[in-house]
């Protein structure tokens, strides 16, 4: 890779680095983990450079990427870390400066008890804002797989959101691509 | 921007709540993280140049590995040597030890010492980068005694007091510590047993379920190996000890892998096969070139073989040995969702897994025969 494409590429990853964590974030509710895997996806991306630049955006390369090794990582029952004290469900609860646990801790908590592909979906499907379709594209599965994953994982989150979200449920069975 | 239900919103919100950065830096060094793409990046070139070659290799070093390490041995031992694994073993030869026998055990301070240069160069050398930390210990040293030569397994804490991070080190001599380590020492060659064996019984048990303790891990120095498969990433080994226990073993220069060292085990406490027959679906290769399918388990007599099946329409078939079975294959693409077919010896479906499941609820179907040993582990009976 020319010395212009590392420029490009080390320009992308300060730029992609952010969110792409955030993302990660979500998906393992462990910061150090995220960035971990955020790392190892801009690394694919450069990798892939000439190709993904030609034939989908840079950005969602790395962010599929991301989300893929989460779940591969998540359903690997061994880990290059391990915990000295507890299990690594700890990390996914902070205490806030007060010792309680906010909101955000709740959700993170709520979300670290999805299985890891209902778990992306929710995060692809409500905080990308991505589509049914897309968000299979990106998954790699089918919309029929999307739609009963997001309504369970959505069925599973119910009481975190106040038992409001009966309706997310069919919503999330009958929602079409976005608009 | 899709239309959201007010239930919608209300999610949306809370999400980007928890996804929050506030008060958490970036700890990424890009030009670290730019040395460690363009060092992938040649690794890709050279996987892809190699390719020509490596079948050249196979043959040219079958017969300083030994032509017996290859097909089935008398003693029933299966060894299964890829191509690309004899280059890697032959291009980055491990290097000879030289430990004296009478040479007492080092301390735990004189391991550290010695292994402090190259603990943190293995962080270059695999790929990791958690970086150097300030202190460490012999995660072993209540168990064994290390001298100059063997592989020791040396824990750091991580910025998080709850985690810790362990790295190997192959012991130099005193004067030598800054000397380079190969990466084959940590992926010894088909015919080094008693490496593969060390790195075996140095590394850490899973990671235990809330509450419980770290299980220490079996002592594997001195027992057989009864099957191995490796590709030029993974080496699956079963590993039989003269107590009857039986053990899995992976040792993998994968990324985000531990470098070495799942034992599960012993290996026939297992009813619960799913948890057992497959244990993950790894992508080694990167950017969609190739992935690394790796397993192991254990089965009743009944089963005679195994076909896992990818979602592409390729399989590979395995035979089990001695009740276990291993698997270590590489093949081209993306990781899929594979299937596990066990079949008698007429080829008759006894059970079908899926992994992950469709519910991706590890729902453990027993095979007719087995039951749950005294042994269970974290993962299952």
């Amino acid at each position: 890779m020319a010395q212009s494409y590392d420029e490009e590429f080390t320009a992308f990853a300060a730029g992609a680095l952010p969110q792409l964590r955030r993302t990660a974030y979500l998906m393992s509710g462990d910061w150090h983990k995220a960035e971990d895997a955020v790392q190892d996806a801009l690394i694919k991306v450069y990798r892939a450079w000439r190709r993904v630049e030609r034939q989908e955006g840079l950005l969602s390369y790395a962010r599929r990427t991301t989300v893929r090794l989460l779940i591969d990582e998540s359903r690997r029952p061994w880990r290059r870390e391990r915990p000295t004290a507890g299990h690594d469900a700890g990390a996914w609860v902070h205490a806030s400066e007060a010792g309680v646990l906010d909101a955000r801790d709740e959700m993170v908590r709520a979300l670290s008890e999805l299985p890891p592909g209902r778990r992306a979906c929710v995060v692809l499907r409500y905080y990308h804002d991505l589509s049914v379709a897309d968000t299979a594209e990106m998954l790699g599965v089918s919309e029929g797989t999307v739609k009963s994953q997001t309504s369970q994982a959505l069925a599973a989150l119910r009481p975190l959101l106040g038992g409001a979200p009966a309706g997310l449920v069919e919503c999330a069975l009958t929602k079409g691509p976005a608009a | 921007m899709t239309p959201h239900s007010p239930d919608e919103t209300l999610l949306q919100s809370r999400l980007g709540e928890a996804a929050d950065d506030t008060g958490r830096p970036l700890t990424t060094d890009l030009g670290d993280l730019l040395g460690r793409a363009r060092k992938a990046r040649r690794r890709d070139r050279f996987r892809t140049a190699g390719a020509a070659v490596a079948a050249t290799a196979a043959v040219a070093l079958a017969v300083p590995l030994g032509l017996a390490q290859l097909g089935s041995g008398t003693d029933g031992t299966r060894v299964t040597v890829s191509p690309a694994a004899v280059t890697t073993s032959a291009t980055q030869p491990t290097p000879t030890t030289t430990t004296a026998a009478a040479e007492p055990a080092l301390t735990e301070a004189e391991v550290v010492a010695r292994c402090r240069t190259q603990i943190e160069q293995f962080v270059v050398l695999v790929g990791w980068h958690s970086g150097p930390r300030s202190s460490y210990y012999v995660v072993h040293a209540d168990r064994t005694k290390y001298r100059t030569g063997d592989i020791v397994a040396i824990g750091s804490k991580l910025d998080e007091p709850s985690r810790e991070l362990t790295r190997l080190c192959l012991i130099p001599e005193q004067g030598h510590e800054g000397d380079p380590v190969p990466l084959s020492t940590f992926f010894p060659a088909a015919a080094d047993t008693d490496r593969m064996l060390q790195l075996c019984s140095e590394m850490v048990e899973d990671v235990p379920p809330p509450g419980k303790p770290v299980v220490p891990v079996a002592d594997l120095r001195g027992a057989r190996i009864a099957l191995q498969e490796r590709t030029s990433q993974v080496i699956q080994l079963a590993v039989t000890r003269d107590d009857g226990e039986f053990y899995a073993c992976t040792l993998s220069t994968i990324r985000h892998a531990p470098f070495a060292f799942v034992q599960r085990g012993p290996f026939p406490a297992g009813a619960e096969l799913s948890k057992r027959y497959l244990n993950a679906t790894l992508n080694a290769g990167g950017d969609g070139a190739s992935a690394t399918y790796f397993s192991f388990g254990s089965v009743p007599p009944t089963v005679a073989k195994i076909r896992i099946e990818l979602r592409n329409g390729s399989s590979f078939t395995i035979t089990p040995s001695e009740g276990m079975w291993v698997a270590a294959r590489e093949m081209p693409g993306d990781p899929e969702d594979t299937r596990a077919v066990f079949l008698d010896a007429n080829g008759k479906e006894i059970l079908v897994e899926d992994f992950p499941p469709a519910s991706e609820r590890q729902t453990p179907v027993p095979l007719p025969g087995v039951t749950c040993g005294p042994n269970a582990g974290p993962h299952g009976c």
